[in-house]
């Protein structure tokens, strides 16, 4: 009897002993989850009934210097589905629905049922994107058939007139990879893209995309469970980005587009007294709109293998030879250090004998210019002229000149790239080909030929320094702007040498000038200088236009002003492969410039 | 009326009873906060304290001589509700656990928590001269028939508490040593079978879940790393000040049934978490001395079995709620709602105080 009370109690206290242990490993659990890993539970509790959802900024719109609108948000609506308390079956069976009245394809059901399953959190999800009028139309009408089917408004861009502006607003598309890392670099960035999908990739959208998207809000909401709205906890508003006013024409963008159709090259216009560019066009184009909206393969792929390189812009991000649009830069260099002056004159056999050489370099015109000074060297672009000026100056003084127009340099035009070409010296050879400089190179560089490239951007540049006499300002974009650098009244040069290469490039107009064309037609007073510019050279072969193969064709160019007895615009015309400039860019310019006199002015 | 108060207070221990309604008191609360002061859960919750209470009364004036003389009855009508269930009950999620009486439903399987061991220990006295093994391989089946019942229901967690009621009842009825060694031998060697047949699969998963919550975050794991949180978030003072995410906004949801001591952790904190454990403590604590200091060695056996299944079944939850433990269906006892489970301890408790004020009375 005492026996078995003396087992049960010793037996009973074993268990408890046993169940305390128990507790024990319990009351460690509680410490540990409330105690020591606590932080991490409320940061756990809180992110189970805190949403962020991001309130997105309207990108600025972009407009011409006449208000003309060039890139805009249009308004397009977007079907979503609210999945709160939603199977699967549920879903299907209303896309079921949905679908007998507007098509929806499998891409569109399985990228549905991919988000869903990808972002856990998401309350409601899109099933059709930018639907269009008849079937929001549609929609609309049986809308009461579908309570938990929703209209999103969403803004999209959309570029009017997008081919013809196509490399100079340039486009949006989906931040890439790429995109993503550079913004994740700049914490303070990143939140200004909270929830924005798209990113400026080319042209004015990319380089201006600070001030064109704005910054984004974001609204934390309290939700339970169910993912159903509690409450709104903080409201941020977003910044909407700003609109920007181009210092472009549309009407002479829509023109030079016209006037370039059939061609490989590029054009731009300049306002001569501020640089600001009124016309930037690169030919062939593409359509913009269609990047937007994330491009497909296949029209990618069209673009990308296109041997007429659409996507190129070529007015910037293309350099060529300047072939003799580089000799009125190159006769100031000549007067300037004395090589020359308004007097000096040589005969023109039709070639130069390069001195203690028996190196003989052609003209273009094999019979030769006769006597010529200054001013019929330009008009008539005489090649001999030049190469005894270069060869008496030397390539180091030459390099010197030709500097303070900015060749090789960048124009700082406010685009996110831009080629800066070669303005080519002993020490850029050197340092590029570490070879010593040969004498006849400097015969080649005083017809623009060699190793010297220039973009049609800069050409127009360093034409406007010309004309101005001073120091310009970056070309630019945006209409009005005032720049922060100041502006230079250093002169570059004496006033007298220009007079006498604007008298050169007169005459280039004229009954004597390489585009004599327009010597009776000439009421806007154009003057400038044709280039024709070797693709190839030829050894020992006759040029022959008619029996050469289209892209070993030289490459036409003019840089021109208007008018000459009181300049305000300028102009910069190639044409790949076009052959002569006189008969090709030339004629383009002439037509730009008196577009321009008849229609904007 | 007075007379017949001051009749049934005078049965009852007074500590025991005043820590019985601290706790009953902890319930309430924890079941307003839980489903809202004003919901349908704590008016019907309030109304089973009032209505448990009068059963206390009553059962502490109980005749137990009577229980003991018609355990047998008591036994066979408990598994004839098993049965019943089995054929009428009520199916929800899936597992058929309750008879439906209209104002009131019943989890048949609670009511063996209190009539098994009842049966077992009216065994003991006509065993006392024979075999001891026959007798443990008696109880042994006895306690078998209504787990393999509720095995089937399915609600496996209830079904194992009914058994270790046996199992507790034969270990401490003084199972020699070997046998308590083959017995976990055999258990050892059952166990490959169990999980490969008598498991089910969300059995298993909930299991599986315990060891890595977050590979399955939304289905089986949602309800442990869910209650983890509103565990962990409590911190050392709780919530209370502001307001309780994890239940108020339904991430955590039940709540007032078998989650309830998250509401607790949550609300109350640590500091919460320790008062209420030293409440329980000392009404445990109370039950053992009574248990221990009962005359007979059948009332001891009985009282030590009820006190075992009240401070397992209370460890075991807390262990699930705090992710110690697959997730079994096992109330908080005296504090989840509900009103089966809540009768079937009290009933227990009063039998205690009952075998405890009758002591002197009952002798040997």
């Amino acid at each position: 009897m005492l026996n078995s009370r003396l087992i049960l109690v010793q037996r009973f206290n074993i268990l408890i002993a046993f169940l305390f242990l128990i507790f024990l490993l319990i009351f460690l659990r509680l410490f540990w989850l409330q105690i020591y890993k606590n932080d991490f539970y409320l940061e756990s509790s809180k992110s189970n009934y805190e949403r962020i959802e991001p309130i997105k900024p309207l990108r600025g719109l972009i407009f011409d210097r006449n208000n003309n609108i060039l890139a805009e948000n249009i308004l397009t609506y977007n079907l979503e589905i609210n999945i709160e308390n939603k199977s699967k079956e549920d879903l299907n069976a209303i896309i079921e629905e949905l679908s007998k009245i507007l098509s929806i394809s499998e891409h569109e059901r399985s990228l549905f049922f991919k988000i869903r399953s990808d972002r856990k959190f998401l309350r409601k999800i899109p099933l059709k994107t930018n639907i269009n009028n008849d079937e929001l139309a549609f929609f609309v009408s049986k809308m009461f058939l579908f309570p938990d089917v929703n209209l999103k408004e969403e803004f999209l861009r959309s570029y009017k007139y997008g081919i013809e502006n196509a490399h100079l607003i340039g486009y949006i598309n989906r931040i890439s990879k790429k995109d993503l890392k550079k913004i994740e670099n700049d914490p303070e960035k990143l939140g200004n893209y909270f929830g924005i999908t798209h990113i400026g990739k080319q042209g004015i959208e990319s380089s201006f995309e600070n001030s064109l998207r704005g910054k984004s809000g974001f609204k934390k909401i309290r939700v339970n469970a169910r993912n159903s709205f509690i409450a709104e906890i903080e409201n941020k508003k977003a910044f909407d980005g700003q609109d920007l006013t181009l210092s472009i024409d549309l009407d002479l963008q829509k023109k030079s587009h016209e006037l370039l159709k059939g061609y490989r090259g590029s054009l731009i216009m300049t306002d001569i007294s501020n640089n600001e560019v009124l016309a930037y066009q690169s030919n062939p184009s593409f359509d913009p709109n269609l990047f937007v909206n994330g491009i497909g393969f296949s029209e990618w792929d069209k673009l990308n293998t296109d041997p007429n390189k659409p996507m190129l812009d070529r007015v910037t991000n293309a350099v060529y030879p300047p072939g003799s649009t580089i000799k009125p830069f190159l006769s100031i260099a000549g007067l300037e250090n004395n090589v020359i002056n308004t007097d000096y004159s040589i005969n023109d056999p039709g070639f130069y004998q390069l001195p203690k050489t028996k190196k003989i370099f052609m003209d273009w015109k094999k019979e030769g210019h006769g006597n010529v000074n200054i001013i019929n060297a330009i008009a008539e672009s005489c090649d001999v002229y030049f190469y005894d000026l270069a060869y008496r100056l030397g390539i180091e003084k030459m390099d010197k000149s030709l500097r303070k127009f900015a060749f090789g340099q960048k124009t700082g035009i406010n685009l996110p790239t831009e080629k800066r070409g070669i303005l080519p010296s002993p020490e850029w050879k050197l340092k590029r080909h570490k070879k010593k400089w040969n004498t006849y190179e400097t015969i080649n560089t005083s017809i623009g030929q060699g190793d010297f490239l220039s973009s049609p951007a800069q050409l127009v540049h360093a034409l406007n320094i010309l004309l101005n006499n001073k120091k310009m300002p970056p070309l630019n974009l945006i209409k009005n702007q005032s720049t922060d650098v100041p502006l230079s009244v250093e002169k570059i040069t004496d006033e007298k040498y220009i007079e006498t290469v604007k008298r050169g490039m007169q005459e280039v107009t004229n009954s004597n000038g390489t585009f004599r064309s327009i010597a009776n037609n000439n009421k806007n007073k154009i003057a400038g200088k044709t280039g024709t510019a070797q693709v190839f050279s030829l050894k020992n072969q006759e040029y022959d236009e008619d029996n050469i193969a289209d892209h070993l064709k030289d490459h036409s160019l003019f840089i021109g002003y208007a008018p000459y007895d009181n300049p305000q615009i300028s102009i910069a015309v190639i044409i790949e492969n076009g052959g002569h400039g006189s008969t090709v860019a030339a004629p383009i310019a002439k037509k730009m410039i008196d577009f321009y006199f008849e229609t904007i002015k | 009326m007075t007379n017949f108060f001051t009749f049934l207070f005078s049965r009852t221990d007074k500590q025991l009873f005043i820590l019985l309604l601290i706790i009953l008191l902890f319930s309430l609360n924890l079941i307003g906060q839980a489903a809202g002061f004003h919901s349908p859960f704590f008016f019907k919750q309030l109304f089973f304290i009032f209505t448990g209470l009068i059963i206390f009364m009553l059962v502490s004036i109980l005749n137990l001589k009577f229980l003991f003389r018609h355990s047998l009855i008591i036994y066979m009508l408990s598994i004839l509700l098993l049965i019943l269930t089995a054929v009428f009950g009520t199916e929800i999620n899936g597992s058929k656990r309750w008879l439906d009486f209209g104002v009131f439903k019943l989890q048949s399987s609670e009511i063996l928590k209190l009539t098994l061991p009842i049966f077992l220990v009216s065994l003991i006295e006509y065993f006392k001269n024979r075999s001891q093994t026959l007798s443990e391989l008696v109880f042994l089946s006895i306690s078998f028939i209504p787990f393999f019942i509720i095995l089937r229901q399915p609600d496996l967690g209830s079904g194992l508490i009914i058994l270790f009621s046996g199992l507790i009842i034969i270990f401490l009825n003084g199972l020699s040593l070997k046998k308590i060694l083959i017995g976990i031998l055999g258990f050892l060697i059952l166990l490959p079978y169990a999980w490969l047949n008598i498991l089910k699969d969300y059995q298993k998963g909930r299991i599986l879940n315990l060891i890595d919550p977050f590979s399955n975050p939304l289905d089986g794991g949602y309800h442990a790393i869910q209650s983890s949180i509103a565990i962990g978030s409590g911190g050392l003072f709780g919530k209370s000040s502001e307001f309780s995410s994890q239940h108020d906004l339904l991430f955590l949801p039940e709540t007032h049934t078998d989650f309830i001591f998250a509401v607790l952790s949550e609300n109350y904190g640590f500091l919460g978490n320790i008062i209420f454990f030293l409440i329980v403590f000392l009404f445990i604590y109370k039950l053992v001395i009574i248990s221990i200091n009962l005359h007979s060695h059948s009332h001891r056996l009985l009282a030590m079995t009820y006190v075992m299944i009240f401070t397992i079944c209370f460890l075991i939850n807390i262990a699930m709620v705090s992710g110690l433990f697959p997730i079994v269906g096992i109330p908080l006892p005296l504090i989840s709602y509900g009103g089966s489970s809540l009768f079937i301890y009290l009933i227990m408790f009063a039998l205690i105080n009952s075998l405890n004020y009758n002591k002197t009375l009952i002798a040997d």
